[in-house]
């Protein structure tokens, strides 16, 4: 049997908690509502912005100074080839001295470039550079066994001469007809061959 | 009423009393003040720096750089491809504050392309030098309280006073060695250094 007590305080209970329902918001509209209110604030703090500035400080650190940079250069004097007529297997001699005229130790190296109008004795010569002998540079004399020159369409000459920055050197160039020279290379005059000296930072 | 009714009632008022309908529930809180304490500052500051000296050394062909050896005027000195000129002076440093790690490097403006003055024309290769050098600067700096490898050095100063140490300052400007002609365009280029400065900061 139901306790009339017992059922007296389920009703009563029963009308509180509808009174206190009806004077309530649902849970679920508080929560959303709290939570709009903590993004809202959330959300200005973040954008308010201002500045972070970090520590740093400036101090100059070297009196007034410059720095200027050297420079690589090279200069030859002209070269005076002796009027000799060739032969397969002949070179001819001629001096040249080269000055260093820059900062910087230089390293030699030549190229040959080819003539406008080639020809057969053009194509067939072998051209180099040696430091001369003491004795000065021979007019001329027997092809050295190899070739020790450039020739167009092959590597650049490479030497182990080095002038000093301010120094200078007495070079040798030869001009060699090569062996395999044809004879369409007779009665030829090859002009507009040019010996570029090349010096390298050593 | 009918007992039977007034069960299912009864019943109906419990179930509906466990279903909670949209009641509060207050949970208990409570709050406390925190007391934040004294937030204090901290310091980085650099003070004048001596005069300091030049020194240079050559890249050789194995790729390593010879002796350094002095140089006494910088002005009649002329540097090329190659070169790495080191510059080493003494600077206060004061710092103050847990944590602290700064950076160091030269100021942007430490070199420039020399200007046009009563003693010099500028010229393309001033441009060019200044471009080739400022590519390869270091800084470091080395002192009581100072660790790290450059260019992030930590300044352990602690709390309290923190620390007032003189550090040695060296910065390195090394002109690169490329390609053969590479830096031809800096020949005879002139840059100057008046500007040159050295910045800490905080990160």
């Amino acid at each position: 049997m139901t306790n009339p007590t017992t059922l007296a305080t389920l009703l009563l209970a029963m009308r509180r908690t509808r009174r206190n329902s009806r004077s309530r918001f649902p849970l679920r509209a508080v929560l959303g509502t709290a939570f709009a209110i903590l993004a809202a604030v959330g959300l200005a703090v973040i954008t308010a912005g201002g500045t972070y500035a970090l520590s740093n400080s400036q101090q100059p650190i070297a009196p007034v100074a410059t720095i200027t940079a050297g420079s690589a250069a090279l200069r030859a004097t002209a070269l005076v080839v002796p009027p000799t007529p060739m032969y397969p297997g002949l070179t001819l001699f001629a001096p040249s001295t080269v000055t260093n005229t820059g900062t910087v130790a230089l390293s030699l190296s030549g190229s040959l470039s080819a003539p406008a109008a080639p020809n057969a004795l053009s194509q067939n010569l072998s051209v180099g550079f040696a430091v001369a002998p003491a004795a000065g540079c021979p007019a001329s004399g027997p092809l050295a066994t190899p070739p020790a020159g450039a020739t167009l369409g092959s590597p650049d000459l490479k030497t182990a001469i080095v002038i000093p920055a301010g120094g200078q050197v007495s070079l040798c160039v030869s001009i060699s007809l090569l062996p395999t020279a044809s004879a369409a290379a007779q009665s030829q005059t090859a002009t507009g061959l040019t010996l570029t000296v090349l010096g390298a930072q050593s | 009423m009918n007992k039977l009714v007034k069960g299912a009632i009864a019943g109906a008022a419990g179930i509906a009393l466990l279903l909670g309908g949209a009641g509060t529930f207050a949970l208990w809180n409570s709050s406390a003040n925190v007391n934040g304490g004294t937030i204090v500052a901290g310091n980085l500051h650099l003070g004048t720096a001596t005069t300091g000296s030049w020194t240079v050394a050559h890249i050789g062909t194995n790729g390593t750089y010879g002796t350094a050896v002095t140089v006494t005027d910088l002005s009649k000195f002329k540097a090329s491809p190659g070169d790495q000129l080191t510059y080493t002076s003494e600077v206060p440093v004061t710092a103050t504050g847990d944590n602290l790690v700064a950076a160091v490097s030269l100021s942007p403006g430490s070199i420039v392309a020399t200007p046009t003055s009563a003693t010099h024309t500028k010229v393309p290769a001033d441009d060019e030098l200044a471009r080739f050098l400022t590519a390869n600067t270091t800084v470091s700096m080395t002192g009581s309280g100072i660790t790290g490898t450059a260019p992030n050095y930590v300044l352990t100063a602690g709390s309290g006073a923190g620390i007032s140490t003189t550090a040695t300052v060296t910065a390195t400007i090394t002109f690169a060695s490329g390609a053969a002609g590479a830096e031809n365009t800096a020949m005879l280029g002139s840059v100057d250094l008046s500007g040159m400065s050295l910045t800490v900061t905080q990160k």
